[in-house]
């Protein structure tokens, strides 16, 4: 607490000036005396005052007047208020002071030890209920901070309660809450889709009843143990046969509270079917593309180990050199290929540059270079379309065009020219242009035209025709990145009908 | 004494040209055939002392599978099998042994490699 402000109303100011020296006595005090007690009502006003010694009888305003009007004020009602008079001591007097809630009702001639001893007391009670308020406000301000804490606390406790029931109601996951006595308390959608379950026939139930349910699922094909649920961190792989044949992988973790106790167990599943799909087709892929690069290698190792160990004539080593050659340009064009291929795939087209074009001069470009490489052959290109113009790679959609031409001529007679023919057409209010290639060559069974364009797949497998197997896989690739479609239309025999379709951008 | 006979047995053309051309020197009847069908028939007219085989090859009948047939054979002699494959993983090895293979060679396979097995067999 600062000083004890007493604020001291006599008109007479020798009074002023006489009360001042007493009370100044106390170094706590701070006095201000005002002569008339209109002023000293604007003064309070605007000062803060702990205690008022007011004259009674005073000019323009009395000292009764001046309480009534301090009372009626919030602000100064609860100024304490000492009255000290000289002339009235009347029992009215005292009354009227009472019933204004003063303090006190001081007769001069002053006592001064009296007055100093009463202030210095009411001082010390006056600094001790200062002291109780100002802890009483600590103490407050406290609660509320603890109670505006605590309900913040409470509304982000909702707020993630919310967010993560989203967060696992929408996870492809699947999850199970476990609570401490081993009893279901959640289960969430994804796996309730993956196996089947009704989410009603587990909460409240125990794990062990969940576990059975989960069995009665597994493939026994690799599945020995039924029971898959552990006191335990853990993860395993699970083999369900049903709904239908899925792999999984099965994690649990132990929930533990703030002081190391047990609270739960969390049960996590992971649907990891594609992946070991993904995962076998590739290595599948690898042991394929290394056993088509063995074999034109067998070729090249084995006629030059010949070469250097035996003499033959200049005709039978000339031919075994073409061999090697030809066996060499197969093992460059499948290794080109398969560069292409898995840069296509990886980079899903990020690399290729499109811009527009005209599909004529391209489809032109394609049938010059192929008719060069087949001497005496031509494709016949009869268009009733007007040409578009196509946002395209001009590289990659020269090769489609390449590479289906080429086999055009590959797999059809020697004197047969292949025809290239144009439409239109609309899906999903995109415009397409169709681009298809015709030949009158041997044609594929169903089953052949079934596994067209898989990898190193190949109709004639003889080696009579040479080829990689992967040229088709490529068109497939670029025109999809393109976001168009490849048909093919065939049958033993009847020759083979390939249509390339590419969005138009305008004719 | 007549010739042995061998039994070339590959889809690829070449690669049966590169193993007749490695064992053509007169000691041996050399005969091919392109796939496993093929190969049981000839054997049938034949019997040959040797087939060498590659195991990957198109149609309904692998190298594996003419191997054991070959060798399940209980009239005639039992031909000496060599498999010519393209791995030479320890599933494809195991693979062989089971179906009875006497020797393998993993392509792309030393010629003079194939003569010494060769001779070593039918001699």
């Amino acid at each position: 607490m600062e000083k004890f402000k007493i604020l001291i109303i006599d008109d007479i100011k020798q009074n002023i000036f006489a009360l001042t020296t007493v009370l100044e006595k106390n170094i706590n005090f701070e006095i201000k005396g005002i002569s008339s007690a209109v002023e000293a009502l604007s003064y309070i006003d605007q000062q803060t005052v702990d205690l008022i010694l007011c004259d009674v009888q005073m000019p323009n305003m009395d000292g009764f007047e001046f309480v009534s009007i301090i009372r009626l004020r919030k602000k100064t009602a609860g100024i304490p208020v000492m009255f000290v008079s000289a002339h009235h001591k009347e029992e009215a007097f005292f009354k009227r002071s009472k019933d204004l809630g003063t303090i006190d009702y001081l007769v001069k001639p002053i006592d001064e030890d009296e007055l100093l001893h009463r202030l210095n007391t009411y001082y010390t009670f006056a600094l001790r209920e200062h002291e109780k308020t100002k802890e009483l406000a600590v103490l407050n301000s406290e609660l509320l901070v603890n109670k505006l804490f605590s309900q913040s606390l409470e509304k982000k406790v909702k707020e993630r309660t919310r967010e993560l029931n989203s967060i696992l109601s929408l996870s492809p996951d699947g999850y199970v809450l476990e609570s401490v006595d081993n009893n279901i308390i959640y289960i969430n959608p994804a796996l309730l889709n993956m196996t089947g379950f009704t989410e009603d026939k587990f909460i409240g139930k125990s794990a062990e009843v969940f576990s059975h349910a989960m069995a009665s699922l597994y493939n026994s094909d690799f599945m020995n143990e039924t029971n898959i649920i552990r006191n335990e961190d853990c993860e395993h792989t699970i083999y369900l046969s049903r709904p239908k044949l899925r792999v999984i992988n099965c994690k649990q973790r132990i929930m533990y509270g703030l002081t190391g106790e047990k609270e739960g167990q969390v049960l996590y599943f992971r649907d990891i079917t594609h992946e070991k799909e993904i995962d076998k087709m590739k290595s599948d892929f690898l042991s394929t593309a290394a056993h088509e690069l063995r074999t034109p290698l067998a070729s090249i190792y084995g006629f030059s180990e010949l070469l250097m160990n035996r003499d033959y004539d200049k005709k039978t080593s000339s031919e075994i050199f073409q061999t090697i050659h030809r066996q060499s340009q197969n093992l460059k064009k499948l290794l080109d290929e398969l560069l292409d291929l898995s840069r296509i795939e990886a980079r899903a087209g990020k690399d290729f540059y499109m811009h527009n074009h005209s599909l004529e001069e391209l489809i032109k470009q394609s049938c010059d270079e192929v008719e060069g490489a087949f001497k005496g052959r031509k494709v016949d290109i009869q268009s009733t379309c007007l040409w578009p113009i196509i946002s395209c790679d001009i590289d990659k959609i020269r090769q489609v065009f390449n590479n289906l031409l080429s086999n055009s001529f590959k797999y059809s007679p020697e004197n047969e020219n292949v025809l290239l023919q144009t439409s239109e057409r609309e899906q999903n209010g995109i415009r397409y242009f169709g681009i298809s290639i015709i030949d009158k060559g041997i044609g594929m069974t169903p089953q052949q035209l079934s596994r067209i364009g898989e990898r190193f797949y190949r109709a004639d497998d003889s080696g009579v025709t040479p080829g990689t197997g992967l040229g088709v896989s490529l068109v497939k690739e670029i025109v999809l990145i393109h976001d168009g479609d490849v048909e093919f239309v065939s049958d033993i025999g009847a020759g083979m009908v390939v249509t390339v379709w590419l969005p138009i951008v305008r004719n | 004494m007549s010739n042995k006979r061998v039994l070339i047995v590959d889809d690829q053309g070449e690669l049966r040209k590169l193993v007749r051309m490695t064992l053509d020197f007169g000691d041996y009847e050399l005969h091919e055939a392109e796939d496993g069908d093929r190969a049981l028939k000839l054997a049938n007219v034949i019997h040959p002392d040797l087939v060498i085989l590659d195991v990957m090859m198109p149609g309904g009948i692998d190298g594996y599978q003419v191997c054991e047939k070959l060798k399940q054979r209980t009239s005639g002699s039992v031909p000496y099998v060599i498999l010519l494959t393209a791995r030479g993983q320890k599933d494809d090895l195991e693979e062989g042994k089971r179906v009875g293979a006497d020797s393998y060679l993993v392509k792309p396979f030393s010629p003079l490699e194939l003569i010494n097995k060769v001779n070593s067999v039918l001699n």
